[in-house]
């Protein structure tokens, strides 16, 4: 495996399943990371990683970054990174899962999506959750990553409800033993985001958890990252098993990598590096009744 | 706190973390963790709270092992089975 820098990686983690020709909110939050974690860099893996007096002035220099980031500026970053990724065989753009969704899929309208090297994904995303949710030490590459996540709402992404609670945890101990995770901990710059955003998001910033609107407790900021989308089908007589093969087929034909995953009773499907809830459905359109299928996001259980 | 170790120094390692195979192996955190707990995968511990640490070799091998049996279609209780008689 190719050792990755900070941007990289959280690049690889962050960019997946997003859309790649037009802005997006939750784009311009990753961006806004992927300028950070550049002058982080900077003190990342010498010995002034470990010394607040270099680090913390880095890491307020690391927020004006975000905070100060431009369109151009933004548009630039993003097309650097890709290319750098792309060039390396760790991202390819595919046509977006939204563009498979039949109002889309019918007006031709061309949307494509960032998709990271399944591999490395699941390397960085997986040794990241090892290393938060295990005890023992937590590396200043791997407290920085997560901090970047927070910031751009990924957190969903990587860590169920529960261990969003473990994260905070581990954070908050790790927080009082070191002067640069506490520093670090208490900085933001996702309220440049917001105020895009727009009072919205920030109503939803106070009022919820995670994307099923459990509890109230807001902790990371959530970001639309993921779509539900209908895809119809003539598929009649059929049993559930063979409308969802009739799906998969459809969306592989599309470009996507699609497996099916067992989850206990039910069955997921796996969209590249993310999962669906799939269930049939009929949408009414002029009053003629369309027999599809509904694919809903299913993020870390 | 401290540094994550480089790819080279891990290879290099005889005892490595959860999170150092998990970068190794490439499997999921979760299946790691869940071979742990139903001893498939051994790990040595100085005290209760210290990290768990992994016999490089010995769990890299495991880990492919328990890799291909999953791939015959066999069952984790059968793998488990497997595992335990040899």
């Amino acid at each position: 495996m190719k050792e990755l820098v900070l941007s990289r990686q959280y690049a690889v983690i962050a960019l997946d399943g997003l859309e790649s020709l037009h802005p997006s909110v939750a784009k311009s939050a990753v961006i806004r990371a992927i300028a950070a974690a550049k002058v982080l860099e900077e003190v990342m893996y010498t010995e002034a990683e470990s010394d607040p007096a270099v680090f913390i002035p880095k890491l307020n220099e690391a927020v004006e970054a975000a905070k100060d980031l431009g369109k151009k500026g933004a548009k630039q970053i993003e097309e650097e990174m890709a290319g750098l990724l792309e060039a390396d065989g760790l991202m390819e753009q595919i046509p977006d899962i939204l563009g498979c969704d039949m109002d889309y899929y019918t007006a031709g309208v061309e949307l494509k999506a960032y998709r990271s090297d399944e591999d490395t994904y699941i390397r960085i995303r997986e040794g990241l959750r090892a290393e938060i949710l295990e005890e023992g030490v937590i590396s200043t590459e791997c407290a920085v990553l997560l901090w970047l996540l927070r910031e751009s709402g990924c957190i969903h992404d990587l860590f169920s409800v529960s261990e969003q609670d473990q994260v905070q945890r581990r954070m908050t101990d790790a927080a009082a033993e070191n002067e640069i995770f506490r520093a670090m901990w208490q900085t933001e710059f996702h309220s440049a985001v917001e105020s895009f955003a727009g009072r919205f998001l920030r109503a939803k910033h106070n009022l919820f958890k995670n994307p099923y609107l459990e509890g109230v407790n807001l902790i990371f900021p959530y970001l639309e990252r993921r779509k539900a989308i209908f895809i119809d089908f003539v598929v009649l007589g059929t049993d559930v098993q063979s409308r969802r093969i009739a799906v998969m087929e459809h969306l592989s034909k599309m470009g996507h990598y699609v497996e099916e995953v067992k989850s206990g009773s039910e069955t997921l499907l796996k969209i590249d590096n993310a999962y669906y809830r799939i269930f049939p459905t009929v949408k009414r359109a002029y009053k003629v009744p369309i027999q599809g299928a509904n694919l809903v996001p299913v993020y870390q259980m | 706190m401290s540094r994550q170790r480089s790819m080279e120094t891990i290879e290099k390692s005889e005892y490595v973390t959860i999170g150092e195979l998990v970068r190794l192996t490439g499997v999921r955190y979760s299946t790691l963790k869940f071979y742990t707990e139903e001893g498939m995968l051994h790990f040595e511990q100085a005290e209760e709270n210290l990290t768990r640490r992994y016999k490089r070799e010995e769990s890299v091998e495991r880990i492919t092992y328990i890799r291909q049996m999953r791939e015959q279609k066999i069952t984790i209780p059968e793998i488990k089975a497997i595992l335990k008689s040899e």
